[in-house]
Parts: structure tokens; sequence; C-alpha cells
């Protein structure tokens, strides 16, 4: 049985295929069309999806969407009910593509895709909450939904029991924390719907002293529930976040051209703070009710890898699931899996212990893609690979590693990423002048071997498969590993094992013998702005547009240095 | 070749600026008068569609409606 879940028109469109209740294939579309967070009809990702199962479109048992379009619709004409005559020019913006789009899904389907058969609608905080924990290996477990907004919701939270989900309590538009992030992202003069992560890692440069202006726009209570003072907000009747009177009280809105300065950090960790406050009364509230000590998190604010790390501190729970793509590209698993386990009543359930669901190239097309484009290259043997990459690591290089089916959701987990030393204390500065040319305020993540992880962290945990946690770097080891420690001594780390990913964990186990140190910087493979690489020829084109100094491409070793014909400088086209 | 390119792209935006003058003025008298006309009236009846009050209540959890339903019950986009 074939069940093809589809996500897309907000942002983060993606596709994922189930067949016989196992997540066989997904991918987000930005991948393909190389532009991120790409909204659109995610016919790409679709087609990988059936390719990989070797199946047309005729051979689908059911396809599903991640929301009910006219309750959402709904939603939105009542903003302009309610915000009438002010939200004209709002109005006059989005109305086209919901008649031409986002209402006609199943015309979509028909006309980009072929598929005439009918379609499952499935609440969006629903396949919010699918998506986490029908794939996580709890037989029940308490759930948080916390994202922008759904169709009404913003927040919700409920419980999990076999292949069962019930949403008890919500929290409707426009009361959201997820909009407040945004907000504040947006006042710190960053993109909405995308800087927040770097809101997050801004917040521990500040101190949290817009805490109780901020209790003034948004009142919470004991049980995590609060409601917003929408005077302070633009957003639910203009294209804009923050109001004249949030301005008033805050002050005006950081410009591109003004630096970030000491009153942005400390705003970034007053929301961070907040955020907290409410995840943390949120699921204590939720644990009074159901006394589960497993937990799974989704949404958009479900990415928020600072909170997700302080659960157990601040919690009863002792287990949690986040699935990697908690937001809203993620949900297109939870509507495959929603469709099969609880529609369909199958008990048995997939769990999701690695994000390797994307295309891979074999040893053949990797080495046809280099011989049509006259690139130079050395093939390593297998025993080969990982020496050769530590020891290049050693030595100051910065590695393209491409390796195997690329990671689904947003993070780079070894299979699609860039690889340097994480104890050379140049090396932030090293991979922000050769590739990233990030804000000096932003972290590089650590990736340990899984055996390493309780000797150089403090977490409670015995592994973090996906990057959605940030633990304390233990005290005596920060001075060690400096270019993953952020300035608050935590690091955002993914641990790895011989039997999630032998390649890249034998690298990692390589560069010990050779430094002492099981531990790695793995940041994503792109160019500023881009999406994650998918197929060689991006990786390859990554590589002679920045920095990096190898690309290591399954067994092949290519070093920019002797392809300098397809240099180029990623900078002049790098956005964001 | 240039040319090519150049008028190409001169076609998406002069299109693309018809586009938007037809949709500005097609929306005007759904915004004004359907939009409108429809939220004058509820707010004569003190209809409210969205919930920006001040409140100050015990708790602001609601309880969510969606229940599992048939199979039917997805098939429907509401
Ligand atoms: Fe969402």
């Amino acid at each position: 049985m074939y069940i093809l879940g589809v996500s897309c028109f907000y942002h983060d469109s993606s596709a994922v295929l189930l067949k016989d209740g196992k997540i066989i294939a997904g991918a987000e579309e930005e991948r393909f069309t190389r532009k991120k967070h790409d909204a659109g009809f995610p016919i790409n990702a679709i087609k990988y999806c059936l390719k990989e199962a070797g199946i047309t479109v005729k051979e689908l048992d059911y396809v599903g969407f991640y929301e009910k379009p006219f309750l959402k619709f709904e939603r939105l004409l009542s903003q302009h009910l309610e915000m009438f005559p002010f939200s004209y020019w709002s109005f006059y913006k989005s109305i086209p593509s919901w008649i031409n789009e986002k209402l006609r899904i199943p015309h979509l389907m028909k006309k980009k895709l072929g598929y005439k058969g009918d379609i499952l609608f499935i609440p969006h905080h629903l396949a919010h909450a699918a998506s986490s924990y029908l794939v996580s290996n709890f037989n029940e477990a308490t759930i948080m939904t916390i994202d922008g907004v759904g169709e009404w919701a913003t927040t919700t939270y409920g419980y999990g029991k076999g292949n069962e989900i019930k949403l008890e309590k919500e929290i409707i538009f426009p009361d959201s924390v997820g909009l407040l992030y945004s907000t504040v992202t947006a006042w710190i003069g960053m993109s909405v719907n995308n800087s927040e992560y770097k809101v997050m890692g801004l917040a521990p440069y500040g101190k949290p002293t817009y805490y109780d202006k901020l209790k003034k726009v948004i009142d919470i209570k004991e049980d995590g529930s609060y409601k917003m003072d929408m005077s302070y907000f633009d957003y639910h009747y203009k294209l804009k976040m923050p109001s004249k009177k949030f301005i008033e009280e805050f002050g005006s809105i950081r410009t591109q051209k003004e630096e970030v300065n000491q009153k942005h950090k400390d705003m970034a960790a007053s929301v961070q703070k907040i955020t907290e406050e409410i995840y943390f009364k949120i699921l204590n509230n939720a644990y009074k009710k159901y006394k589960c000590k497993n937990l799974c998190v989704a949404g958009g604010v479900g990415l928020n890898s600072v909170a997700n790390g302080k659960i157990t501190k601040n919690t009863p729970f002792k287990n949690i699931y986040i699935q990697p793509a908690s937001s809203d590209s993620g949900t297109s698993i939870g509507v495959a899996c929603y469709i099969y386990n609880v529609i369909l009543g199958n008990k048995e359930r997939f769990y999701m212990d690695n994000a390797y669901l994307g295309p891979s190239y074999s040893y053949e097309e990797i080495k046809k893609f280099l011989d049509d484009n006259e690139i130079k290259y050395k093939i390593l043997k297998e025993e080969e690979i990982a020496k050769k990459t530590a020891k290049l690591i050693r030595d100051e290089n910065v590695i393209g590693w491409f390796q195997g089916r690329m990671e689904w959701g947003p993070r780079a987990l070894g299979n699609r990423s860039i690889l340097s030393d994480a104890t050379n204390p140049k090396m932030k500065d090293i991979l922000n002048l050769k590739v990233k040319h990030r804000e000096n305020f932003r972290p590089f993540a650590p990736v340990i071997s899984k055996e390493d992880v309780h000797e150089w962290f403090d977490i409670d945990q015995d592994e973090e498969l996906f990057m959605l946690f940030v633990y304390p770097v233990k005290k005596d080891k920060r001075k060690i590993i400096p270019s993953v420690t952020h300035v608050d001594g935590s690091g955002r780390l993914q641990t790895i094992s011989k039997e999630q990913n032998e390649r890249y964990y034998s690298v990692i186990k390589e560069f010990e013998k050779l430094s002492g140190v099981p531990i790695l910087i793995n940041t994503s493979f792109n160019i500023r702005g881009e999406p994650i690489v998918c197929n060689p020829y991006n990786a390859y084109k990554c590589m002679m547009g920045t920095g990096i100094d190898y690309l290591v491409m399954d067994r092949f070793l290519i070093k920019r240095e002797d392809n300098l014909k397809d240099a180029w400088d990623s900078e002049k086209i790098a956005k964001d | 070749m240039r040319i090519l390119k150049a008028l190409k792209k001169l076609h998406k935006v002069v299109t693309g600026t018809i586009i938007n003058i037809v949709n500005f003025i097609l929306l005007l008298p759904v915004y004004f008068i359907g939009v409108g006309i429809t939220s004058i009236i509820a707010k004569l009846f003190k209809k409210g569609f969205l919930n920006l009050k001040k409140e100050n209540k015990k708790s602001y959890w609601t309880n969510n409606e969606v229940k599992k339903g048939e199979i039917e019950d997805y098939y429907r986009q509401f």
C-alpha cells in the first residue's frame, strides 16, 4: 500500500511516501528547485518519491494534505471581516493565490500530478502531532504542538496511545507564541519564517531586560495558556508584524545597515525567556493531566533547540522525541502516517531513527558526472576514506562531505555536511571566511560519537539523533572544543553511532586518533542563503563557489585547487 | 540570444504588472462591498470574528473540537 503525504503553499513544501507503513522516501521541494523555503507545489519532491519507489501516480492508494484549506480560508476571511477596512492590501496580496491554488488542491493534484483520486485533508495540528508521535518509539506519550498558525490553532496539547491521537486543548489565532517570536525576529531586522533560529543563537549574548515589558504584550497563565495584546501586532491584517505601539514600546525596527547591538541581543534573550516559560508551563500542566514521562513535540517552535534542551530539567518528562523536520515540512510525514495508522487503523508504527530519506547517487552516477565535466579527482579505497578525511580536517581543511541519501529536515546530519576541526579555535573564523559568511554571533554545531557523549556534554539522554537539543558542554571540556562551544557554554549536538552512519562515524573516530577528541564541526553543506545541496552538481558547484578545500563524494576525493577552471564567487549571488 | 532573454524578461514584467492591476481593480469591489457590508452588518449586531478583546481569564485554553472521524470526514476540505 502506497500513501503520499503532501505539505505546501505556506513555507517549506515537502512530500513523503509510505510503503506498507514504512517511510521509504521524503524530501523538501527547495532541494530540487534550489529556492530556499520553496512553498510551491512540491512536484519535484513527489516525482522523486515515486521514482524511489519505482511506481507511478496510478499506484498510489491514498494521498493526504497537511491541512483543511477551507478552514484556513475561513480564518483568513475572519481576519478581513474583523479588520475592515484596514486590511485591503493584505487581502489583495493573498486572495489571488487562494483562488488559483490553495482552494483548488484536488484540481492541482490532477493538473500537476495526474492524480484523479480523492484526497484526505488532515487538520494541521493533528498532522504536526502525528509527524512526531506516530514515528516515535513510544507506545504512549504526551504531545505538544506549537507553531505560527495552522487553520486556527497555534498551540495544542494532547495525548497519543498506540495508534490513536487526541489533541484536547488549544489556543487559537491571533494568539500565537510562534508569531510573537517571528515579530521579534522581524523587529531585529531578520527575515520571518527563516531567521528565528538566529534570534535563538543571539539570545545568550543578551540579558532578558525586556522580559517585564514583554509581559505586557503577552499574559501567561500557570497552565501555560496565554493571551496576547493585539494592539502590539499588525500581522492579523497587514503584511508586517510589529505595530506602531510595539515600536513605541521597544524602539524602531533594525535596518539592514544597522549593526546588531545590545538592545537586539537583550530582546532576543527576553523573547527566548518568554518562549521557554510558556513551553515549560504547558508541559508541566500536560504532565499533571496525563502523568506520562514520554513527550513528543512538533511545530515550528519545536525547532527551538535551546528550549528543548531544558525540558528535562524544567519538567518531569524523561524521554523526548522530536522529528527532524518539526516545522511545516514535516507534516507530510504526519499526514501519511495518520492515514495509515489512525484512519486505516494499522497498529504497527514506523520508528524514524534517522533522517536519510532523500535522494542518493551511485558511484557510477557520480563518476559519470565528474568525467563528463572533466573534473579532476582521486578514487579512495573504502578503508582510506575516513583516515584521509580525518587527516585533511586535522590539517585545517574544510571538507564538503557528500554521502548516501540526503537528509530530511533543515539540518545536515552527516550526508550533506561540511566537516571541520572543532578543536581549532580559529575554525569558526575560517569557516565564516571561506564558506558560511555568517553573523559572528552564530555558533557552529558539534557531532560526537554516541558512546562518548556523556564524557563531553551534560546530557540526560544517551543520544541526540537530529540536532534538536542544546546541552551544556562539560566545563572542563569547553576550552578543548572552542569552535563548537557557544558563548553560554552550550552546543547543539548530534550523536552518531556506527550502525546509523558508518562512514561518518569512522571519520570522527579517525579524527579522535589524531586529536584525542571524538568531535567534529558539522554544518550544513550549502551556499549562504541557498538550500542544502542535493546532487553532485550542487555539491561541486558549492565547493567551487566557496572556499571549501576538498569534496569527499562517495569514494571520490576532489580538491578545489585542482579544478580552479570552475571557480566562481558564490558571495555575488548569496542572499539572506 | 541576449535580446531574446531581455524580451522574455520584459514580457514577464509587463504581464505581471497587468495581472496585478486587474487583480487590484477586481478585488476592490469584492473587498469594499462583499467583505465591507458583511463586516458592517456583523459589527452592528456586535458579532466579532477574531478574539482581539483583552480579557483576564483563569485559563485561555479552549477545547479542541476535532474528533477522530470516519474516513469520509477527512475527504472534506473543512
Ligand atoms: Fe505548522
